[in-house]
């Protein structure tokens, strides 16, 4: 599986469109942030992916020789763990590695290897029900990737792991990345997704709100937030033709451009009768972007999906 | 299918690797044997004891025949009855007392007094500590009864042994034609059977039928569901889950019948042919059809209450809906028992809800017509793939649905639109 294209996609739910109309196209060797507050649509989106949904349109292509979507070549971990609580921790992998159509001793293999590789071989024989919160998300993450899938997909797979597991998790997901895998990576910490994601797609409400790669979709939010440093007269900061709005906040302010403003010439203003230590045009997080793009909006938080 | 089998390996793994399916597997069987062994070794224990009992003759003329008559050896060959004749004082009541102070102080069982009278009131009374045990009372009356009617025969001038050959009664056997041949059989042996049949039914269903309820429930709370169903289909998982827990529950049920089977040979050859309770191979071949089908019906129905159900709580609710027609074909044993032929019986053993239970019954006290059992597995089978059917489409919906129980309404549409 080289790519995953997902075109005018359309799922609904008792009259709700939970999906809709949704175009994407996830690239393998990249890690795809699927972006979006609480009932945008993101599990819907996962789920229809996965074949656990049937779309009530549009087109999932999985571009794999129009075989369709093999269950087998598929790792999934969802955002609320599902581990047997009563199995053992071998037993379980070892089942979860058969219903993807490994054999009983590869599954086993595999998940030895796993488990010393997580630091959890000495668990082997534990009962899942023993294991920390940590320990089991470690498990689920392991259940996720034994049967070497080509598409991943992990919602969340960080909640509870301390940050040297997180790390761990983060390499692991790389490697992957790199081996050619297509990775889809959902999360409400937006700091993940930009430190992790090469591209990313914010949905709301079931819609697309914006899509690209990280620099891409940043280049599309106005830089016009600046933080200056100087000495001397501030007569600059009251041209209104440039500046929207001036804050100051101990030893610099913080300036909001005017909508195509032109930073430069802002500069050259406050050259002619200021010393500026610092000028420095800020680059908006996903963080904003994300609270930008959907704050507004009713986020259908409390949709049923 | 591949992965249907290790979902049912697994389901099957995890069913009987618990300390209750072992205890129930074995401790069971230990149970029922004891509880019918226990009784009659008892009984065997008490007849070792010979009973020391005390006769105040007041006639006179009784004592002797009495005990000509109580001449019963323990199995070592010591007489049971150890009879002594007490002379009556000029006072009864001084007797009486002085005997009730040998009882409390052990030296004897029981005495009898018979007062002069008995030929023609009938009426003696028996003093013991212990006269609950109906062998030995019995015993005793009919010793007494024999001896006191022919005296009053012989008065009559007639003899005795003549007018018990006269009087004696027409022993009615009560015969059972199975396939045209004859077996000893009678309404308290077919009633303990069928009913023995019918509750191992009843309870391996339900028991095994609210696991797999339980199962499917779990798999929701713990969100095992989108685990699964992103390795396999709804179907799939459905049907290897009350695949595992039925192949659990038919090791269950083999090694509870199979006890039976060697209980009933082994009563065979220590008591005779005619046990209150057997097990004939022809009925295990019967139970077997109508225990798969049955448990395949109600699983199925136990599945769908855990796929629509957010707690146990709602599920514990719903499921008596499910138990209903099984409690109603309990009801209706005594009446099928009697009459296996009438038509209400008939139509019950017809309809699949009742089916199972019914056809069991019915098959054990008199083998239906062929005819009817073969519609009756037919119209079974059909419902099972039915409910399948329907089972496949609400559980594919319900599985996923997390926070409220689905309305009817919501079946019906998820039924009708797959």
């Amino acid at each position: 599986m080289r790519r995953i294209v997902l075109r005018q996609v359309t799922k609904t739910f008792d009259g709700v469109r939970a999906v809709d109309g949704l175009d994407l196209a996830v690239e393998a060797g990249e890690v795809y942030g699927l972006l979006g507050p609480n009932g945008a649509g993101k599990t819907t989106t996962i789920r229809t992916v996965l074949g656990i949904y049937a779309p009530d349109s549009g087109k999932i292509d999985y571009d794999n020789g129009g075989t369709g979507l093999s269950k087998d070549r598929v790792g999934y971990l969802p955002e609320e763990r599902g581990l047997y609580p009563k199995m053992r921790v071998m037993d379980l992998l070892i089942f979860l590695g058969e219903i993807k159509s490994l054999s009983r001793p590869e599954a086993a293999g595999r998940a030895g290897e796993w488990l010393e590789r997580m630091g959890l071989s000495e668990w082997s024989n534990r009962r899942v029900d023993q294991l920390s919160k940590g320990m089991q998300q470690k498990l689920q993450f392991i259940a996720t990737i034994i049967h070497d899938p080509d598409l991943l997909i992990l919602d969340e797979p960080f909640s509870g792991l301390d940050p040297i597991n997180v790390a761990v998790l983060k390499e692991i997901m790389q490697t992957l990345t790199n081996e050619g895998k297509i990775l889809i990576f959902s999360t409400h910490q937006m700091e993940d997704a930009e430190a992790l994601c090469d591209r990313i797609c914010l949905i709301n409400r079931g819609r697309k709100v914006l899509e690209g790669t990280v620099p891409e979709v940043k280049s599309m939010y106005q830089r016009d937030r600046l933080q200056i440093a100087f000495d001397g007269s501030d007569g600059f900061l009251k041209d209104t033709k440039l500046v929207r709005q001036a804050e100051h906040r101990g030893n610099h302010v913080e300036v909001e451009l005017q909508v195509g403003a032109d930073p430069g010439e802002l500069l050259r203003r406050a050259l002619s009768g200021a010393r500026i230590h610092r000028f420095e045009v800020s680059e908006p997080s996903l963080r904003d972007i994300f609270l930008m793009a959907v704050g507004g909006e009713d986020t259908g938080e409390n949709r049923n999906e | 299918m591949n992965k249907i089998l290790k979902i049912v390996r697994r389901e099957f793994v995890e069913i009987v690797r618990r300390k209750s399916f072992l205890i129930g597997l074995f401790l069971v069987p230990v149970f029922v044997v004891a509880s019918i062994l226990v009784p009659v070794l008892l009984a065997r224990v008490d007849v070792g004891k010979q009973k020391r009992i005390a006769v105040v003759d007041r006639t006179g003329i009784l004592y002797g025949p009495l005990v000509n008559r109580l001449d019963e050896r323990l199995e070592d060959g010591r007489p049971e009855y150890l009879l002594q004749e007490v002379r009556p004082g000029p006072d009864l009541e001084t007797t009486r007392r002085q005997l009730t102070s040998e009882i409390n102080a052990g030296k004897l069982d029981a005495y009898l007094v018979v007062p002069p009278d008995v030929f023609e009131k009938s009426e003696a009374g028996f003093y013991g500590q212990n006269v609950s045990d109906i062998r030995q009372v019995g015993r005793l009356r009919s010793a007494l009864t024999h001896i006191v009617v022919a005296h009053r025969l012989a008065q009559r001038g007639l003899d005795p042994d003549e007018v018990s050959e006269w009087t004696r009664r027409v022993q009615l056997q009560t015969l059972k034609i199975v396939k045209g041949k004859e077996k000893k059989s009678g309404f308290a042996r077919e009633y303990f059977t069928s009913f023995a049949f019918a509750m191992l039914l009843y309870m391996v269903t339900i028991l095994y039928g609210i696991m797999v309820m339980r199962g499917v429930l779990e798999e929701k709370s713990t969100r095992m569901v989108e685990v699964m169903l992103s390795s396999v289909d709804p179907l799939q998982m459905m049907a290897g889950k009350i695949l595992g827990i039925g192949a659990a529950s038919l090791v269950q049920v083999t090694v509870w019948i199979g006890v039976g089977l060697l209980a009933t040979a082994y009563g065979r050859m220590a008591f005779g042919p005619n046990l209150p309770f057997a097990i004939e191979t022809d009925m295990v071949v019967y139970f077997g059809i109508y225990f798969i089908l049955g448990y395949f019906l109600y699983a199925t129905l136990y599945a769908i209450i855990g796929a629509i159900c957010d707690t146990e709580q709602d599920a514990q609710h719903l499921q008596i809906l499910v138990i209903v027609p099984m409690i109603l074909s309990l009801l209706a044993m005594t009446f099928i028992t009697r009459q296996p032929n009438a038509a209400p019986s008939v139509v019950m053993s017809l309809i699949p809800f009742f089916a199972p239970m019914i056809m069991i019954v019915r098959v054990n006290v008199l083998t239906p017509p062929m005819i009817e059992i073969a519609a009756s597995v037919l119209i079974l089978i059909g419902t099972i793939a039915g409910v399948m059917w329907a089972a496949a489409r609400i559980y594919r919906v319900g599985i996923l649905m997390r926070g409220k129980r689905a309305t009817l309404s919501e079946m019906v549409r998820w039924v009708r639109h797959g």
